[in-house]
């Protein structure tokens, strides 16, 4: 029920706004302005609904929970994806400034804000998003128990809810249309991490392959624009770190991340000059040695020999096999979690005050 | 009191506010005592709604809240296996009743049907696709389907629904909310009764073939006014309280002499029929509940 239906008073205030009106079965496309009188707690949704209610009913766009919960409302504000039941319009409103809507991104558009949510759901079942367990169900009665420790590695990735929006602004898939993408790989990830899956490898073999998780440009706008907190550029980092840790490093990008690593080891800092050979082969360097030399030349990257070793390169060593130790050179390494992020947002929205303690 | 089933809680809720002990048409829920380290950690998307919704931060300030409408305990009736008496129809979920809630789901039991149940009624509802190819539908169903729709979508002047919608979503809260009487209840079914007059005149914008929103939301709202009336007829029959349905004033007491059995209504002749089923009692005897 609409707070408008409980009567709740509430101030209101006047909403222009912006929508690209598309219709796939004729291809007429028009950018339509409409302005309603709303309650000061409107949401996107809500003005959407006000419009196709009182103002155009052949407006189409998703929505069910009004929530957050169910993922069916990604569109785009100002060329960016938002869930529209979570973007509340007050201050946009106070701006002055007239928020253009229009669908997602790397989906086809059906009509308006609906898009065709097909190509999503093809990459998404290509994961496999269910688990693997490999063991039979437990005798009549009894139950398995993981503890929430072994399950907080992947509890940003469960947060998913299918929205799209991660899809909407994927760079790499703008170029690459068959790119599993951020969702498919944070949903993969869910697995992977899981204690309880035992595909892992053939997993990782799987993300792995062309249009996989190296795919990925690092351009990190998955992470900027999921409205759940499930960080995609973080997962599909894990990720790569298991594939390397598990051996699997035919992938160009696998290579070029493990001679970071190398190079790190042994002589303590980035050895440039031998990155391409490590990673392209030796074919492709030779094609690039004018190039190098010219680098050289103008003193962009230092003389491949003899190889300058930082004085302090034990320390690094030592770093190195402490993580190794620890085995945290997959996933493990990579320490970004939820809760990390949920108290950072809060020190920065109380300017730096600490959360205040249990009992006051 | 905090940790007592949602009706329970839902009526301590609405006692505070009908008597202007509210703030806002809310009472406060505090929950600052659990301290910003488990609040973060545990009830991660509580924060996240109050936060976005409400613009409270929980670990700050306590949060507004007020009963709504969060779950039906009826609903399509199944059998274990999800099945209903339509044959190769399935159902589960929020919009099932297999009756394992009685007349109230306690909080965290969605899962039963989702994951249970869902688990449940998808096995069979394939095992019976890959078993059956067709069913008969008679010929006239159909008909008069395709009939309804035209004269829908030709119809060109006449009231927008959601005048309707909104009007039936207030007065439902109102008249068969957390508290029920008996003339509310008699009073409400008249209301329906007009909304669904009216809602003969009502005209779809979108004439269109595609993804056409207006149209499935406009026979959506011919559904919700159907079931008001059901719930109507079956809130006025139970006399008791039991449950979600509180009778106060009237009927303060359950009376499983009487009513120990399922609500059972089916849409005849565009009417509800009313009907009951019995409660089979195996191992879990019914007991008052105390807090």
């Amino acid at each position: 029920m609409t707070e408008a239906a409980l009567n709740v008073e509430a101030r209101t205030m006047r909403v222009p706004i912006k929508i690209w009106r598309y219709d796939s079965a004729t291809g007429e496309r028009a950018l339509k302005e409409y302005v309603v009188d709303a309650p000061e707690w409107v949401t996107l949704l809500d003005v959407l609904d006000i419009i196709k209610d009182q103002q155009d009913g052949s407006l189409s766009y998703r929505k069910s929970c009004r929530m957050m919960i169910c993922g069916s409302c990604g569109m785009r504000m100002d060329g960016a994806a938002v869930l529209a039941c979570k973007t509340r319009m007050y201050d946009i409103v106070q701006s002055g400034h007239v928020p253009v809507i229009s669908a997602m991104g790397n989906l086809p558009i059906v009509k308006d804000l609906v898009v065709d949510m097909q190509p999503f759901w093809d990459k998404f079942h290509a994961v496999k998003p269910w688990l693997q367990p490999g063991y039979e169900e437990p005798p009549d009665g009894k139950e398995y128990i993981v503890s929430q420790e072994r399950m907080n590695p992947i509890h940003k990735e469960s947060l998913c809810i299918n929205c799209g929006c991660c899809v909407s602004e994927c760079n790499a898939m703008e170029s690459d249309p068959e790119f599993l993408g951020p969702q498919a790989l944070a949903k993969a990830f869910r697995f992977v991490g899981d204690p309880r899956d035992q595909s892992d490898v053939d997993r990782l073999e799987d993300l792995n392959s062309e249009h996989g998780i190296w795919e990925c440009t690092r351009c990190y706008f998955c992470t900027e624009r999921c409205p759940k907190g499930v960080d995609p550029r973080d997962s599909i980092a894990k990720l790569g770190a298991e594939s390397v840790k598990e051996g699997i490093d035919r992938d160009l990008g696998a290579k070029h991340a493990k001679w970071f690593v190398t190079s790190a080891k042994t002589t303590g800092w980035l050895r440039e000059t031998e990155l391409v050979p490590k990673t392209q082969g030796i074919v492709s360097a030779i094609k690039e040695t004018r190039f190098a030399m010219t680098l050289a030349l103008k003193g962009k990257v230092p003389p491949p020999v003899p190889p300058h070793v930082a004085q302090d390169v034990e320390e690094s060593r030592k770093l190195y096999d402490l993580v190794h130790e620890q085995g945290r050179d997959g996933a493990a390494g990579i320490v970004q979690g939820e809760r990390g992020i949920a108290r950072m947002e809060y020190l920065h929205e109380t300017s730096g005050e600490e959360p205040p303690d249990a009992d006051g | 009191m905090e940790l007592a089933s949602r009706d329970v809680i839902s009526r301590a809720e609405q006692t505070e506010i009908d008597e202007g002990r509210g703030v806002d048409g809310n009472v406060l829920l505090d929950l600052r005592h659990l301290g910003a380290e488990k609040i973060l950690d545990r009830l991660h998307g509580t924060r996240e709604l109050s936060m976005v919704f409400a613009g409270v931060d929980p670990i700050r300030e306590p949060i507004p809240v007020r009963p709504g409408a969060h779950y039906h305990m009826g609903g399509v009736d199944t059998d274990v296996w999800g099945k209903t008496n339509v044959e190769g129809l399935y159902a589960a979920g929020e919009c099932a009743c297999v009756s394992v809630h009685g007349a109230n789901r306690l909080g965290g039991n969605a899962l039963m049907e989702t994951i249970t149940y869902g688990k449940r009624a998808g096995r069979h509802a394939a095992e019976w696709a890959l078993a059956n190819t067709t069913i008969e539908i008679p010929e006239s169903t159909e008909q008069d389907a395709e009939r309804d729709l035209k004269a829908l979508l030709d119809r060109s002047d006449g009231e927008r629904p959601w005048r309707i919608r909104d009007e039936l979503a207030r007065t439902m809260h109102e008249n068969f909310g957390v508290f029920r009487r008996e003339d509310q209840m008699e009073r409400q079914g008249e209301i329906v009764a007009g909304l669904r007059e009216r809602y003969q005149q009502i005209v779809v914008e979108d004439k269109g073939q595609l993804f056409n929103s207006d149209l499935t939301q406009a026979l959506e709202l011919e559904f919700l006014l159907e079931l008001a009336e059901c719930m109507v007829v079956c809130g006025i029959a139970r006399k008791e309280s039991r449950g979600a349905h509180a009778r106060p004033q009237d009927y303060p007491d359950r009376d499983d002499a009487n009513y120990m059995k399922h609500t059972m209504v089916s849409w005849e002749n565009g009417e509800p029929r009313l009907d009951w089923k019995p409660v089979t009692v195996t191992k879990w005897q019914p007991q008052e509940r105390t807090y």
